[in-house]
């Protein structure tokens, strides 16, 4: 056992990729101890793909990317803009609330970061806001993509949980957490607006324009509803839903904003394939080590070890937190997640802690890393449109990072937060 | 090489819209009129495991897939690229080993039928030698490139 994970961690540091370094390490541990034949490697990598829930992961990363390029996303900037754009640091505002109501339509974060980034932030930047802090906050705040539902990161819980978890109850649970990051977002700006003089626009409110705005969104606002309502009314399973949103964003992009060509179809298609490809390769591969964590026992010892250290589920939570939050700030929360599940979530009834609470305190901790450095994917996509450094951005994610680490310690300590939602349809 | 990557994008393309019509026309049948096309649930999920591990060669051939490059940034040009060509090599250890397992497993698969399709599984099955051979190939490619760069010191970036 323990020359397999040295082979991982050794296959992980020299920049083996995460899927090929689990699979190698995996079909290592096959050849030396002897314990199965090399032939049962095709099968494990087979049944890791081979699932009809799976399908809901390319389902959902093509319905939000529909419907993106079918002009919603500037359907939600249009909105956010009539609500708080007249505020001082309006620009700020806005850029957090579109990708709050994007949030209900795609599955994925950063999936608007680009979009804002091009649209957005150059106005940002000829206002007078820091490039650095238009980076920062366009970043920081698409991670509720991940958070709201539908949510591709939840369904990749669910899957590599082993299928006892509720997609509906998950889906439900993340949707106050992320409404909050939201809002606290937007408190830490209302905060940073006057002592850092962020600019004030001379546009006033107008109760007319909000309500067009809100009815030209509407067509991407109902997404969320009929996803989540469809999924716990017990109407459509997941992977029917995300059927049922591609389906929905083909008739909006094609027939109604009429924005969709068959070439921005075909796009869409294969970034949802090649997105899948990425992450079932990964599943697939720690399909094959979480079997072998599991025949050599991990994580019944670890769980006996621990029992000595941890007492309550809060401090359970506590402790993944923390440690989610370090793999998401060198790894990458996906893989993060692929490569760590397996041997937390067989912890997690030892201590006492729901597991639909844990896949989302696990959810929120990766989330971090999308927007500090060195993985910092979402910078890397920003900082070109604001012209700015990384490193003039990350100073600028603190506040965002701790708004995050905030909220995720709320539903740490008061699950209510995230749970009452479920509770309530009655899961 | 061009070539090549451009047909699998269009397999890649084509079986992904299959997958969601097929998907789609299932969930629409069976909403509005509580009927089951018998065959969407093997055809999809078949055909996905085909379509993720075609789309994951596609990524050996951007350098696309998920990995951590702290250590071999800091390397430098020389130790960055030695750790380069061992981690490439390592992929290709791996493929090596699915494709001669997938092989090794063939005969018995191929007796294997599908339940609702009438097809071997081997037609299934294939997807991974198939798209193992072809990461195998990318990989290989892009390290035969690495090598052939001429070394330079590493220059700042925001002097590129």
């Amino acid at each position: 056992m323990t020359p397999t994970l040295v082979i991982f961690a050794v296959g992980v540091l020299i920049g083996v990729p995460v899927a090929f370094a689990l699979g190698f390490s995996g079909a290592a541990y096959i050849v030396l101890s002897e314990k199965a034949r090399l032939t049962v490697l095709p099968t494990v990598l087979f049944g890791g793909m081979d699932s009809f829930p799976l399908l809901a992961i390319p389902f959902f990363i093509m319905a939000g990317d529909l419907l993106a390029r079918s002009g919603m996303l500037d359907r939600m900037i249009g909105l956010a803009m009539a609500a708080v754009g007249p505020v001082r640091g309006g620009l700020a505002h806005v850029n957090v609330m579109a990708s709050m109501l994007f949030g209900g339509v795609t599955g994925v974060s950063l999936a608007d970061t680009a979009a804002i980034g091009r649209t957005l932030v150059p106005s940002m930047v000829k206002e007078g806001y820091k490039p650095g802090f238009a980076a920062a906050v366009t970043a920081s705040s698409s991670v509720m993509g991940a958070i709201i539902p539908p949510s591709v990161g939840m369904l990749i819980i669910a899957y590599v949980y082993g299928g006892s978890l509720s997609i509906g109850k998950l889906f439900l649970a993340g949707a106050t957490p992320g409404i909050l990051i939201g809002l606290t977002m937007m408190i830490t700006v209302a905060l940073m607006a006057a002592p850092r003089g962020f600019p004030k626009s001379d546009a006033g409110w107008s109760l007319v324009v909000i309500l067009r705005q809100a009815w030209r969104a509407m067509l991407g606002l109902v997404v969320p509803v009929v996803v989540v309502g469809g999924i716990v009314g017990g109407l459509f399973t997941p992977t029917e839903a995300g059927a049922v949103a591609v389906a929905y964003s083909l008739v909006v992009g094609t027939l109604l904003t009429r924005s969709l060509g068959i070439r921005d179809i075909a796009a869409s298609l294969l970034i949802s394939a090649k997105t899948s490809g990425l992450v079932f390769l990964m599943l697939a591969a720690a399909k094959l080590f979480a079997w072998i964590l599991v025949i050599n026992l991990v994580p019944q010892q670890l769980g006996e070890v621990l029992k000595g250290y941890i007492d309550s589920p809060q401090t359970f939570m506590l402790a993944v937190m923390l440690l989610f939050f370090v793999f998401g700030f060198v790894i990458e929360g996906v893989a993060a997640m692929i490569m760590f599940i397996p041997i937390i979530a067989p912890l997690a009834p030892h201590f006492g802690a729901e597991p639909h609470h844990v896949a989302l305190v696990i959810l929120m901790s990766v989330q971090v890393g999308l927007f500090t450095p060195p993985v910092a994917l979402g910078l890397f996509i920003v900082c070109p449109f604001a012209g700015c450094s990384i490193k003039d951005a990350a100073i600028e994610v603190i506040p965002f990072v701790i708004v995050i680490m905030l909220i995720t310690l709320l539903v740490v300590f008061v699950p209510g937060v995230a749970m009452w939602l479920p509770r309530l349809v009655g899961y | 090489m061009a070539g090549l990557v451009r047909a699998i994008e269009y397999v890649v393309v084509l079986m992904m819209g299959v997958i969601t019509g097929v998907v789609i026309a299932e969930t629409v049948m069976r909403g509005a009129f509580g009927v089951s096309l018998i065959v969407t649930d093997e055809l999809s999920r078949y055909l996905m495991v085909w379509t993720a591990l075609l789309a994951a060669a596609l990524l050996v051939y951007e350098d696309g897939h998920i990995r951590i490059t702290l250590l071999p940034d800091a390397l430098g040009p020389v130790g960055g690229r030695i750790v380069y060509a061992l981690s490439q090599l390592v992929v290709i250890a791996f493929l090596v080993a699915v494709i001669v397992a997938s092989v090794m497993i063939m005969p018995s698969i191929t007796r294997q039928n599908t339940v609702t399709l009438h097809l071997s599984m081997a037609w299934f099955y294939a997807a991974l030698p198939v798209s193992s051979a072809l990461m195998a190939l990318f990989a290989l490619r892009n390290l035969i490139v690495k090598l052939r760069e001429p070394i330079k010191p590493a220059t700042p970036a925001l002097h590129r």
